[in-house]
């Protein structure tokens, strides 16, 4: 695989949400300030909870917070490759990809990476705005859930490649072509 | 009296190819199903196919300009995909630099630039420099290499001091221009341009042409292809044409013999005296037939067609003749027919149905 030109596609997608300074800075602090009424709201609903998840520790407002940073890269994986073909298509920016002599990995690899790199970064975020509001969080544990966190991603990396399959293909017959990503010959 | 000579419109010569073809498309097939309704489909099970390209075959040497000229819907975009490798052919074959555009694609992708896409493939909030160095990585040219070479793509096509500058702030030329400069990054051999000068305007055009034919004709002798549904450009621009209509090629050959076959033998003359004594003594000895003549509302300027048989040559005979004569005249030009007669015409000359 070529890393290097994954690389190159990852920093171009970076650098253009980083010139939308003002949208780039807001993002992160919404994330941040949107959690501090999950934090009230799961402290009031804690005693009844609690028992609920007994199984999963007794802190209502860290098992929240990990839900939701989990799905953060989660749903990064899902949505990200499908969007970035089918915009690709759509916008000609895939064709121009294609026909480089890079092969389909690290296009995709690429066109991706920007979206794993962000939904990483905010659950990143979460989790540390959790240790600032006081979750009990078990450090030791961390190559556990990064295990855990991995195996969940290659799963659902797995159905989001068939959907963006499936957009490709969509694509395609749109537009009445059979490219190297959808249908073949 | 001023002559504008550069609208004088002469053909570039044809090139005599004396190697063998960089590009060889022989007996090309590509269908697509074609759009139908739901109660059509509940009628008839199966899928319908219709012909994008039927039957293609040609050449393209290293050096030639080739125009591929037809309306929407001829197969124009869907013959370079083909070659650009982003279409797999149904029929037929095709090789660039002498591979098979299907079995060693990758080899293909090495020594061919498409210019396909709109200038939505760029990213429009980095700076054209930026751009080419992303475009150099998907290249795979050595890093080391990568600034010269930037510089040396910026540089040919007028970039140099844009080079820092957001692409989103670039004009449609520039654009244009900075989309060339990223297909000749990786030094090609074939280079597949789909209407070059669409958003540009008929100055900028015709700049961008004559850019396109210096570049990459005589400096660096790519093989280009050049798809194009505005007459003027293909038979301005190319050594060859090959006139397309519903994927099946109606016309080809040489664009001086093609562009006088095809485009019609009428010139207009923008006079202050539209009824000169040299120009009726050329209409009374057949030279020339006078087919109308209007006024362009702008001061006494009017604007004279005449039908001359005989092409470019016989064309500066009549110039010559008026001028020599004293008759006033600011421009004479050669109007290209539009397109839909270019079809008719090859049509007819073709004998297809």
């Amino acid at each position: 695989m070529s890393t290097r030109a994954a690389v190159a596609l990852t920093q171009a997608s970076w650098r253009t949400a980083k010139s939308y300074r003002f949208s780039f800075v807001l993002s992160f602090v919404s994330l941040a300030v949107t959690i501090v009424p999950v934090y009230f709201v799961a402290n009031a609903l804690q005693q009844f909870m609690a028992p609920v998840i007994s199984s999963e520790g007794r802190d209502y407002f860290g098992f929240v917070l990990i839900g939701t940073a989990m799905l953060t890269l989660v749903s990064a994986a899902l949505s990200s490759f499908a969007s970035a073909v089918s915009g690709g298509l759509s916008s000609g920016f895939f064709e121009a990809l294609l026909v480089t002599p890079t092969s389909l990995g690290p296009l995709l690899a690429g066109q991706t990476g920007y979206a794993f790199v962000w939904a990483a970064a905010r659950a990143i975020l979460l989790v540390g705005v959790g240790a600032f509001l006081g979750v009990d969080l078990r450090w030791l544990r961390l190559p556990e859930a990064m295990l855990v966190t991995v195996s969940v991603l290659r799963l659902t990396t797995n159905s989001a490649t068939m959907d963006a399959a499936m957009a490709a293909r969509r694509d395609a017959s749109t537009v009445g072509t059979s490219y190297r990503t959808g249908t073949g010959r | 009296m001023a002559v504008d000579l550069a609208r004088l419109n002469v053909p570039v010569a044809a090139r005599v190819p004396n190697e063998a073809p960089v590009v060889r498309v022989t007996d090309l097939w590509k269908e697509f199903p074609a759009a139908r309704s739901f109660a059509d489909l509940l009628r008839h099970a199966g899928r319908r196919l219709s012909p994008a390209v039927a039957d293609v075959s040609l050449d393209v040497c290293a050096g030639e300009f080739v125009g591929l000229l037809g309306p929407n819907g001829a197969g124009k975009t869907t013959l370079l995909k083909i070659l650009a490798t982003l279409i797999t052919p149904d029929r037929g074959t095709v090789t660039v630099g002498g591979h098979d555009v299907v079995t060693a694609a990758p080899s293909v992708r090495q020594i061919i630039a498409p210019v396909l896409a709109n200038e939505r493939s760029l990213y429009w909030r980095l700076s054209a420099r930026e751009n080419l160095e992303l475009f150099a990585a998907l290249l795979r040219l050595p890093v080391h290499d990568v600034r010269r070479r930037v510089d040396e793509a910026l540089d040919v096509v007028g970039l140099s001091d844009a080079g820092r500058k957001i692409v989103g702030q670039f004009s449609a030329g520039m654009m244009q221009r900075l989309l060339v400069a990223r297909a000749l990054l990786g030094s090609p051999r074939v280079l597949l341009l789909d209407e070059p000068t669409r958003s540009l305007d008929p100055a900028a055009a015709r700049a961008f042409r004559t850019f396109l034919r210096e570049e990459l004709g005589t400096r660096r002798g790519c093989a280009v292809l050049v798809a194009t549904h505005r007459t003027e450009e293909a038979f301005e621009l190319c050594d060859r044409v090959v006139v397309l209509n519903r994927g099946r090629v109606v016309a080809a050959g040489p664009a001086r013999e093609l562009g006088e076959a095809l485009t019609g033998t009428r010139y207009s003359v923008h006079t202050l005296e539209p009824n000169h004594h040299a120009l009726e003594e050329l209409v009374a000895s057949a030279k020339a037939r006078r087919v109308a003549a209007t006024s362009e509302g702008v001061g006494r300027w009017w604007r004279v067609e005449l039908e001359i048989d005989g092409g470019d040559a016989s064309a500066r005979v009549v110039l010559s003749a008026l001028i020599t004569a004293g008759m006033p005249i600011a421009r004479f030009e050669r109007v290209v027919a539009p397109l839909g007669e270019v079809i008719e015409r090859a049509i007819a000359r073709s004998g297809l149905p």
